[in-house]
C-alpha cells in the first residue's frame, strides 16, 4: 500500500514537472527578448516616429498606433459577426445537415493558413472591392482568422448558461429572442468577451497576411483614415530582424518584440480584470 | 352555490393525446378534464411520463426538437397541441414552476418583474404587481427590505416561492408545478403547500409529485399515470381510499414504485 502511495506521488510530481515546462517556455521567450532588446528600450523609442536612416534616435510610435488601430478594426468587425453566429448555432439552429455544414466550415476556416487569408484579402478586399492596401482591408482580412476562434469560444460561453434560465424565461411567455437578450446574452457576455479579446490579440501579432493588404514599413505620418496604410509592430520587427542593414537593427527588432508582447499582455490582463468583475456577479 | 358551479367548470380538456420523444411513444391516448380552481395532482413512478404530460400543457416540450405530439388539449376553445397555436400567448396564461428553483441571475425585484417587463408594462404597474405577487407568494415579509439583492442569496425554499411569485406576476390562469418541493426540506415544503391551497382560489393548479402524501394533503383530484397511460383519474379521496384499479392500490400502498 505504501508503494502505491509513493508511486502516486511520483506520477503527480512528473505531471507537475511537465506543466512547469510551460512556465519555463514563456520565461525563456521573455528572457531572450529582454536580454537582447532591453538596452535600447527608451521613451524616445516608444514615442518618436520612425526614421529609416537614424534608427538609434527614432522610434516605433506609428507602429504601436497602427497595431492598436488594427486591433480595434478587427474587434469591431469580427466580434459582432462571431457572437451573432454563435448565438444562431447555439440557440436557434436545429441539428441537421445545414448546421453540420456551418460547423464544418468554421472548423476549416480555423485551419486556413494566415498567408492564404493574406492573398485572399489582396484579391478580394484590396483589388475587387477596391479598398486599396489599407487599415480597412487589413481589418477585414484578419477577420477571417479571428472569427472561428470567437465563434467557438462564444458557443462555449453560451453552453455554460444553465438550461433552466432559458426554460424559466420561456415559461413566462418570453419569446426566444427576448430570452436571449435578457437572460442568455448577459449571462454569457464575460466568456464571449474573453474569447474575443484573445482572438483579436492573436490577430494583432500576425505578420504575413497584413504585409499584402495594408501594412507598410515606413510612413511619415499616422494613419488619418481607414483607407490609409499603416505601420505595424510585427512587420516592423520582421524588417528590422531580417531586412535592415544597420548594425543596430537586431537590437531594435528585439525591443519591438518586447513592446508587441507587452501590448498583448496588457490586453490579456485587462481582459482578466473585466472577466473577474463580471464573474463576481455570477453565483450559480 | 357558486362553488358548485365552479366545481363543474372544466379549464383544460385533454383528449386522445399521444406524445412521442425520439420516435418512442411516451404518452398514450391521454384523456383528462382539469377542473377550474382546484388542484389536480399527477402521480406515478419515475419515468411514467408525468412531467412530460405537464409540459404539454404549456408546450414546453417544444424545446426538444425530437418531440412530436398528437391529439387535443382544449383551452378556451383552442387546441394547445395544434401547430399554429401561439405558444408565447399560451405560456402567459399557463405558467410553470420547475422542480429545481430557477431564479434568473438578477435581483429579487427584477426576477418578479421579468414577465411584466416582457409585456412592456409601465414602471408604476411593475412596482405594484411585484409587491402584490411577492405578498401572494408569502415572501414579501421576508424580502421587502432587500428587493435589490441577488435572488441567489435566498434559501432554497425562498427561491422556489420567488419562482412562484414570478409566475404569478403575469397573472396566469393556470399554474403548472413540476415537483416543486422535491428539493426542499419539510418546513419549506409545508409553506409551499399552504401557499398552493391559497392560490387555488384564483388559479387552476396542476401539480406533478412523486410524494403521495403531498398529493393526498393538497389535491382535489388525482391522476395516476403508469407507463404513459392514465390508470385512474378521480377525486383524491376516491383514488386514495377506494381505488378502482388494482394497479393504483398497489402503487399508493407502496407495493411498488
Amino acid at each position: 500500500m505504501v508503494g502505491e502511495k509513493r508511486r502516486e506521488k511520483i506520477y503527480e510530481f512528473m505531471f507537475r514537472g511537465i506543466t512547469l515546462f510551460i512556465v519555463l517556455l514563456l520565461l525563456l521567450v521573455l528572457w531572450f527578448l529582454l536580454k537582447n532588446g532591453w538596452s535600447v528600450l527608451s521613451w524616445t523609442f516608444l514615442s518618436s516616429s520612425w526614421s529609416h536612416q537614424d534608427i538609434t534616435n527614432s522610434g516605433i510610435f506609428p507602429a504601436i498606433v497602427g497595431t492598436l488601430l488594427l486591433g480595434i478594426g478587427v474587434f469591431l468587425f469580427s466580434v459582432p459577426i462571431g457572437i451573432a453566429t454563435a448565438i444562431y448555432l447555439q440557440e436557434y439552429a436545429k441539428d441537421g445537415i445545414f448546421t453540420l455544414i456551418i460547423t464544418l466550415t468554421i472548423r476549416n476556416l480555423a485551419g486556413v493558413p494566415s498567408i492564404i487569408y493574406g492573398v485572399f484579402g489582396l484579391a478580394f478586399f484590396v483589388w475587387f472591392l477596391n479598398l486599396g492596401t489599407s487599415l480597412l482591408a487589413a481589418s477585414f482580412t484578419l477577420m477571417g482568422m479571428t472569427l472561428p476562434w470567437i465563434i467557438s469560444t462564444s458557443q462555449e460561453a453560451l453552453q455554460m448558461v444553465p438550461h433552466s434560465f432559458r426554460e424559466g424565461s420561456l415559461a413566462l411567455g418570453a419569446t426566444p429572442w427576448q430570452t436571449i437578450r435578457k437572460v442568455v446574452f448577459p449571462s454569457s457576455l464575460s466568456g464571449m468577451l474573453t474569447g474575443s479579446i484573445l482572438g483579436v490579440s492573436r490577430a494583432m501579432g500576425e505578420t504575413a497576411p497584413i504585409i499584402m493588404v495594408g501594412a507598410t514599413f515606413f510612413m511619415p505620418y499616422l494613419p488619418t483614415s481607414i483607407f490609409d496604410k499603416f505601420m505595424a509592430l510585427p512587420y516592423h520587427l520582421f524588417i528590422l530582424a531580417a531586412q535592415h542593414s544597420s548594425p543596430y537593427a537586431r537590437q531594435y527588432a528585439f525591443a519591438t518584440g518586447i513592446v508587441l508582447i507587452g501590448l498583448i499582455f496588457i490586453m490579456n490582463l485587462a481582459m482578466f480584470a473585466l472577466r473577474y468583475r463580471l464573474r463576481r456577479k455570477k453565483v450559480w | 352555490m357558486v362553488n358548485q358551479i365552479r366545481k363543474k367548470e372544466i379549464k383544460l380538456q385533454v383528449k386522445n393525446m399521444d406524445f412521442w420523444y425520439n420516435g418512442t411513444q411516451v404518452l398514450f391516448d391521454i384523456g383528462l378534464d382539469i377542473y377550474a380552481y382546484h388542484i389536480t395532482a399527477i402521480i406515478g413512478p419515475s419515468g411514467c411520463g408525468k412531467s412530460t404530460l405537464l409540459r404539454n400543457f404549456n408546450r414546453m416540450n417544444d424545446l426538444f426538437s425530437q418531440a412530436r405530439m398528437q391529439g387535443e388539449i382544449m383551452y378556451q376553445g383552442q387546441n394547445i397541441c395544434a401547430l399554429e397555436t401561439n405558444v408565447v400567448a399560451i405560456r402567459q396564461q399557463i405558467g410553470m414552476v420547475f422542480q429545481k428553483a430557477n431564479p434568473f441571475p438578477l435581483s429579487i425585484f427584477e426576477n418578479v418583474a421579468y414577465g411584466l417587463r416582457i409585456q412592456k408594462k409601465d414602471e408604476a404597474t411593475v412596482r405594484k404587481v411585484v409587491q402584490e405577487s411577492l405578498e401572494k407568494a408569502d415572501l414579501w415579509g421576508e424580502v421587502h427590505d432587500r428587493l435589490y439583492t441577488s435572488a441567489f442569496r435566498l434559501s432554497g425554499g425562498q427561491q422556489q416561492r420567488l419562482c412562484i411569485a414570478r409566475a404569478l406576476a403575469v397573472n396566469p390562469d393556470v399554474l403548472l408545478l413540476d415537483e416543486p418541493c422535491s428539493a426542499l426540506d419539510p418546513i419549506a415544503t409545508a409553506k409551499i403547500e399552504q401557499l398552493l391551497l391559497k392560490l387555488k382560489k384564483e388559479h387552476t393548479l396542476i401539480i406533478v409529485t412523486h410524494n403521495m402524501q403531498q398529493a393526498r394533503r393538497i389535491s382535489d383530484y388525482t391522476c395516476y399515470l403508469l407507463h404513459g397511460k392514465v390508470i385512474e383519474y378521480a377525486s383524491t379521496a376516491e383514488v386514495f381510499e377506494k381505488p378502482q384499479q388494482k394497479l393504483t392500490s398497489d402503487y399508493i400502498n407502496g407495493r411498488f414504485g
